[in-house]
């Protein structure tokens, strides 16, 4: 097992990180696409419904919603903003909701694998098992638009020690289960290359919707997330990440306060408005590599 | 990887659906939005079987304890005291709620029965306790009963057949639709999955009326705990969302109550504000339940 994935560097001793047209921030919206199980089979590591004896009808239905009803609300505001999303999607959604899948596409939203569904844990897969279930993602991609998968974010933030050898194993390029910083850092893994684009677990309406917060306080942590890292962007570029459920936000008492952080960003100057694949792509092209750098 | 990984849904009880791709859903007179209030008036057991499934959310924070006198009691002083408040404000408001009534509560209350039936409003099965969830872990003989049974508490007191269900916890086992739709029920009020009414699979057919638990007053409230002066904020900006998109197809919105938490003195003015705020609407059906899922049954072409 490697130990030191990502070897120390503070922030301010870096050069400094150049975005297209020196951009202060690269900016990229995430909302998530998924599904959860109605009847999950026992997976072992967490009960995804442990309030109840399966089903659970609130919690299942709770996300349905947001494939059914909050996405397409959401869609009208990214829309209308001009904003290209890059989706975190269960790759079993090709299979389940070709609607979904087409209004994507049509939009031409990149893709950051998500796992195959949001209620398949990977919290202690056997090496085997878990590069299998990676590879039915890629095979999945693959099938349905005949493109190579570029990013990864395990399922419900699942993972092992392996998960960064594996997915770059399987030509994965960039890695969201980091949270270790705002810039991307490239991993040492056992081959290939592997760059970690910054993800957010705390700017995350799924995060806040646990606690006693509204759409009101999630707007204001976006804009104060974006000016200080706009701010810094002067000295350093910095990445921006906006992490989103439809099921969430996506309800009407919720979205107008989405629409209105979001643009907030779009119209501020400075500001690449890039997709997670953009970022990585932009970051590997800079960068000498691992092995070099060191 | 599981069979069902094919298109639809993982369960046969709806299709699925995408908002945009469906047909208009018209509402009476050109209505915007179906505005609905759904009344709850249960009995909370202190002493539950021990086989019972309640919602562990509402469990002491240290434990699973008995007995619990803080939630019982909680639950009588709604009944006792709250539930006269939340019915000043309906009234106030010429509201018409749907009250959703367990066997229990038709047993104990036959007081607050009275007060609902003598306002012409609608009654709503409920289950039997607010202690009892359905859940997969009754059979399915022991499911039918539990809803014949509390089918025939409402009929036996308020003189009329309940057309609905509204599922205590939003508690189903995964045979609920069609058990409560072989009961001669016409619609299920236990999803959160729309912001419309829609037909469910079931053989004969029932309508799932949206839950919209967001804004259930013990899930935002109670359980996440969000302070209730944000409440008529929350509701009339749902509302407002819905009413726009409603000029191109009807929407849904209902608010649910319960006694036990509205009717808390600190929290009473809020339930009023919020109704005050929904009164400034224009192109409302206040309905109940029953006029809702009769609609979709006979007239409404949308919802999927």
């Amino acid at each position: 097992m490697i130990r030191e994935r990502v070897p120390y560097s503070p922030i301010v001793t870096r050069p400094h990180l150049r975005w297209p047209n020196d951009a202060r921030v690269a900016v990229w919206v995430v909302p998530n696409v998924e599904h959860y199980e109605y009847l999950p089979s026992p997976i072992g590591s967490r009960d995804p419904w442990p309030r109840s004896p399966h089903p659970d009808v609130l919690g299942y239905g709770t996300r349905d919603y947001g494939n059914r009803v909050g996405l397409w609300r959401m869609m009208e505001v990214t829309d209308r903003l001009g904003i290209p999303c890059t989706v975190s999607l269960n790759m079993a959604n090709w299979e389940h909701y070709p609607e979904i899948m087409a209004a994507m596409v049509e939009r031409d939203w990149d893709v950051l694998c998500h796992g195959v569904y949001n209620t398949q844990y990977h919290w202690g897969l056997p090496e085997e098992e878990e590069r299998a279930v990676i590879a039915d993602c890629v095979e999945t991609y693959r099938r349905f638009t005949g493109k190579q998968l570029a990013g990864w974010f395990s399922p419900a933030a699942t993972f092992t020690h392996n998960t960064p050898d594996l997915v770059a194993e399987a030509g994965i390029r960039y890695y969201c289960d980091w949270y270790h910083d705002d810039q991307p850092t490239e991993m040492t893994v056992r081959s290939g290359r592997l760059v970690t684009v910054p993800y957010q677990m705390d700017v995350n309406d799924a995060m806040v919707w646990r606690h006693p917060f509204e759409g009101e306080e999630f707007a204001r942590m976006v804009t104060d997330h974006f000016d200080t890292l706009w701010e810094e962007g002067a000295e350093h570029g910095r990445v921006v990440c906006i992490a989103l459920h439809p099921y969430i936000m996506g309800h009407p008492h919720r979205i107008r306060h989405l629409e209105r952080a979001l643009r907030h960003i779009v119209e501020r100057d400075g500001v690449w408005l890039a997709t997670g694949s953009q970022i990585a792509d932009w970051y590997l092209a800079q960068s000498p590599g691992h092995g070099e750098e060191r | 990887m599981p069979s069902y990984r094919a298109a639809g849904m993982d369960h046969d009880l709806y299709p699925f659906s995408a908002l945009p791709d469906r047909p208009a859903l018209r509402w009476p007179g050109g209505a915007r939005v179906a505005f609905a209030v759904v009344l709850h008036l249960e009995h909370w057991e202190l002493d539950p079987p021990a086989a019972a499934v309640r919602d562990p959310r509402f469990r002491d924070p240290f434990g699973d304890f008995r007995p619990d006198y803080r939630t019982y009691t909680i639950r009588e002083y709604g009944n006792r005291v709250g539930i006269f408040r939340v019915f000043d404000a309906l009234d106030r408001h010429g509201i018409r709620p749907t009250v959703a009534v367990n066997l229990g509560a038709c047993e104990r209350y036959p007081y607050l029965i009275e007060e609902c039936r003598r306002r012409g409003w609608e009654f709503a099965a409920h289950g039997t306790h607010a202690t009892r969830m359905i859940t997969a872990r009754l059979g399915e003989q022991e499911e039918r009963a539990l809803i014949a049974g509390s089918i025939a508490a409402v009929e036996a007191a308020t003189g009329s057949r309940p057309r609905g269900w509204v599922g205590q916890d939003f508690g189903e086992s995964a045979r609920t639709p069609r058990l409560l739709a072989e009961a001669g029920l016409e619609y299920v009020a236990d999803w959160p999955n729309d912001d419309q009414p829609y037909r469910m699979t079931t053989e004969p057919g029932i309508v799932s009326i949206p839950c919209q638990a967001e804004w259930d007053d013990v899930q935002l409230l109670w359980h996440r705990r969000v302070f209730t002066h944000r409440y008529p904020d929350l509701v009339a900006e749902a509302l407002s969302v819905l009413h726009a998109e409603g000029a191109q197809s009807g929407r849904y919105f209902g608010l649910g109550l319960h006694p036990w938490l509205f009717g808390m003195p600190h929290r009473i003015r809020y339930l009023n504000q919020a109704l005050d705020r929904i009164a400034g609407f224009d192109g409302l059906w206040q309905a109940t339940l029953g006029e809702v899922a009769g609609h979709m049954r006979t007239d409404g072409v949308g919802g999927a």
